[in-house]
């Protein structure tokens, strides 16, 4: 009993203490929030690569796609663990939307069938959730035809869902994007380089331009997308870049997207496609001008995720190194208390108290220290991970720092979710840590001789 | 030894009610190089309820000799027994060559050395193109943590060690022993009530004391009603006099109703007509309660206040002035 006695009456009187109370619930929060971040990030940067791109991808590794995917598909369609495919096709473009944004971009012609195997579908504003994947028109919309264009059936054009960062949507301070509703009326002029795969070297065909209506915005998250990419039907693009089946040769897509069903093996079913492919290929007799690749998501991002993984140790270590300062600051302010309490020390086992009963109080103080520095931690730490996104904008707003670049990090958001099992183990560790950092101090109390500590000077 | 001494002490030693006895202990300090012995031979026994005074000069020994008899220190020889069970052999011993070795000065030194040539290597390590002193760099690390290791380690088997041999003392301290200090020894966070039931706590178990602690209040309350404290159970010990503080050291000695309360100097800091209050309530305590009380004191007046007056003199047992049945009450 007179150990819990002390430890909250030294906790109240001893102020000293309270520093390795900060010192620990600083570390915590510290850590707590990097860790949150960086692993929220590789998170998020994982969640969205693989809801965008599908989990395993065909992909051609040249401008102009490859042949015979509609055989490909037909059969990786049998296989048991796939649950949907879609073809796609990528090419380079430049776009000029109402005369007012010009700009270089990436095309991407998506099928309606598309919602199946990736998330695009709920990235879309207007059209959210929405499957299959549509193109059409705004209903009851009035569209004006560009000048130079009056007269022309304009409703006749093809639609374009835009990345955000196209047409230069940002986030308000709420966190809501503001649509301007005159952006539905701009006409897109786009022009492609449809590229030919007889020859031996970049052979660009004469231009192709087609004009489209703005019929949605797609907010992926992911910066480098949505600022550089516009969305057209799948038809339209393959044709503009004369990739549809002609008399002598077969349609082409530049990838095949697959979507796996729960509980399938990445790398197994990756295997079993490429094998389909090489089979195709062979049946095809597709030739070298046609180079395929068969990847997972993670293949494909391999080199980023690994950096960040990389970068989310290096992170862990650095504020590993700055906790063992903190265990260092406990042992010094719990050693400066010990000599302090050196005659307490005397007294207490001059009325009866045990060698370990007095090593207990200060490994309980040094307990009751990691466990309020740790839970003030963790609530400083879920408050800052919670509310990053305000405070970053509010450190933006009125010290005009900009620390979280979307460019360089890819999402314009910052991770604000924190994980059960690192908030487990950090917390345990700083609790841990403190009872370490008492340990010294407590067996010196312990070994300390009553009569030599009641004479302590 | 002086027959009339050795007559007196057989006497008592012959009594049945011999509550503390002590035969041949010897004690000494090592101070730098040299060892100087503070108590040589002591042979004594104490009846219950019996008021005894040791009286010396000061460094004479009756301080050591009061801590030994109290549980709160070791011996070099002798035994000692408590109600006729040996409590000497409860003292921590040698801890080993090992831990001797782990613990040693020049270990110690050796360690911080260790590490200050980790560092000095490495600065050198690193600006150096033609030394190569990585191995030694390692070594020295390598050896800084298996001294630190091996010293904590030691430390650690060493209290856990202390503690399962001292533990049978500090029930002694806790539960049949009382102490009353010179500087009162109060702890200054704790308040007059809680410094008072500190003992209790230490007894209880925190499952245990919150059950009984109406009880133990109320009792705390009373003893230190007794001793016209009422008015400061919520004062801290900075709050309160010389007089009052050694009142509550006394009281924190009563509440776990003492076999043997053990006063060292208890009036040595303590003004003349306070000190001649806290005599008056340890006389009272022995001759209304029976309770034994050993008092170290250097003052000859307050020594003759007890029944009996043990001379201490350069470590040894020199005058006994037996026990005065006049004075002396009938034990509880």
């Amino acid at each position: 009993m007179y150990k819990l006695h002390l430890i909250l009456k030294y906790l109240r009187k001893r102020r000293i203490a309270w520093v390795s109370l900060i010192a620990v619930m600083l570390c915590t929060t510290m850590v707590l929030v990097v860790i949150s971040v960086m692993g929220g990030w590789l998170r998020m940067f994982r969640q969205s690569f693989n809801n965008i791109g599908g989990d395993i991808v065909v992909q051609g590794r040249s401008l102009v796609g490859f042949p015979h995917y509609q055989e490909m598909m037909e059969r990786i369609n049998r296989l048991p663990e796939v649950k949907a495919t879609a073809p796609l096709v990528r090419a380079l473009g430049l776009v000029n939307i109402g005369n007012q944004i010009r700009k270089g971009v990436e095309v991407i012609g998506y099928p309606p069938e598309i919602g199946e195997v990736n998330g695009f579908a709920d990235s879309l504003h207007l059209r959210k959730g929405r499957k299959p994947v549509d193109f059409s028109l705004i209903r009851d919309m009035e569209y004006y035809p560009p000048p130079g264009y009056r007269g022309r059936d304009v409703r006749s054009w093809d639609g374009m869902i835009v990345g955000t960062g196209v047409v230069g949507l940002q986030k308000d301070r709420s966190g809501k994007i503001y649509r301007p509703s005159v952006m539905y009326r701009l006409p897109v002029d786009l022009t492609l380089l449809p590229i030919s795969p007889d020859s031996s070297r970049i052979d660009i065909k004469e231009t192709k331009r087609n004009f489209y209506w703005i019929v949605d915005d797609s907010n992926t998250g992911v910066f480098i997308l949505d600022s550089n990419t516009v969305y057209v039907p799948f038809d339209t693009l393959q044709r503009d870049l004369e990739m549809s089946a002609g008399d002598d040769s077969p349609a082409r897509a530049s990838e095949i997207q697959i979507a796996l069903r729960p509980g399938a093996k990445l790398e197994e079913v990756r295997d079993k496609i490429e094998a389909i492919v090489w089979q195709v290929r062979e049946e095809k007799q597709i030739d070298a001008r046609f180079p395929i690749m068969v990847r997972t998501w993670e293949d494909i991002h391999a080199t980023f995720i690994g950096a960040v993984e990389k970068e989310k140790v290096l992170v862990t270590v650095l504020f590993a190194i700055i906790s063992i300062v903190a265990i260092f600051l406990i042992f010094c302010i719990f050693y400066m208390i010990v000599v302090e309490k050196t005659r307490d020390i005397g007294i207490v086992k001059s009325v009866g108290a045990t060698s370990m009963g007095v090593a207990g109080i200060f490994l309980g103080y040094g307990l009751v220290i990691g466990v309020l520095g740790a839970g003030l931690g963790l609530l400083a730490g879920w408050l800052i991970v919670h509310y990053i996104n305000q405070i970053h904008e509010a450190i933006g707003y009125y010290m005009g720092v900009q620390v979280w670049n979307p460019e360089i990090y890819l999402f314009d958001k910052i991770p604000n979710t924190m994980n059960p099992h690192e908030v487990v183990l950090i917390v345990s560790v700083a609790i841990v840590a403190s009872v370490l950092g008492a340990l010294v101090p407590a067996i010196r109390a312990a070994t300390l001789h009553p009569v030599e500590a009641l004479r302590w000077e | 030894m002086d027959p009339r001494l050795k007559n007196q002490r057989s006497e008592i030693e012959d009594r049945d009610d011999v509550i503390l006895r002590a035969s041949g202990i010897a004690k000494s300090y090592r101070m730098g190089d040299a060892r100087v012995e503070v108590l040589r031979q002591v042979d004594l026994s104490i009846r219950r309820g019996e008021f005894v005074a040791i009286e010396g000069r000061s460094g004479s020994g009756k301080s050591t000799l009061l801590h030994i008899l109290g549980a709160l220190e070791s011996i070099d020889g002798g035994s000692l027994s408590f109600q006729g069970r040996d409590y000497s052999r409860h003292t921590v011993q040698s801890s080993g060559m090992f831990a001797r070795l782990a613990t040693n000065r020049w270990t110690n030194r050796a360690k911080w050395g260790f590490l200050a040539a980790f560092m000095i290597c490495s600065v050198v390590d690193r600006v150096s193109q033609d030394l190569d002193i990585r191995p030694l760099t390692i070594a020295c690390l390598v050896a800084f943590h298996v001294l630190l290791f091996a010293n904590l380690g030691v430390r650690l088997v060493q209290a856990v060690w202390a503690d399962a041999m001292e533990r049978p003392l500090a029930r002694l301290r806790n539960r049949e022993f009382g102490f009353v200090f010179q500087f009162y020894h109060l702890l200054p966070e704790l308040n007059v009530l809680e410094n008072t039931l500190l003992g209790r706590m230490i007894e209880h178990s925190w499952l245990n004391y919150w059950p009984r602690r109406r009880q133990l209040v109320q009792r705390a309350t009373q003893v230190l009603r007794q001793l016209g404290l009422e008015h400061r159970l919520k004062h801290k010990p900075s709050q309160l006099s010389g007089g009052e503080r050694q009142r509550v050291a006394i009281a924190r000695a009563l509440l776990n109703d003492p076999q043997v309360l053990f006063a060292d100097e208890p009036t040595g800091n303590l003004d003349a007509e306070t000190g001649r209050q806290i005599m008056a309530l340890l006389e009272a305590l022995h001759r209304e309660q029976g309770q034994t009380i050993v008092m170290v004191t250097h003052d000859r007046a307050i020594a003759r206040q007890a029944d009996r007056v043990l001379l201490l003199k350069d470590g040894r047992l020199t005058v006994d002035t037996g026990p005065s049945t006049e004075k002396m009450c009938d034990g509880r």
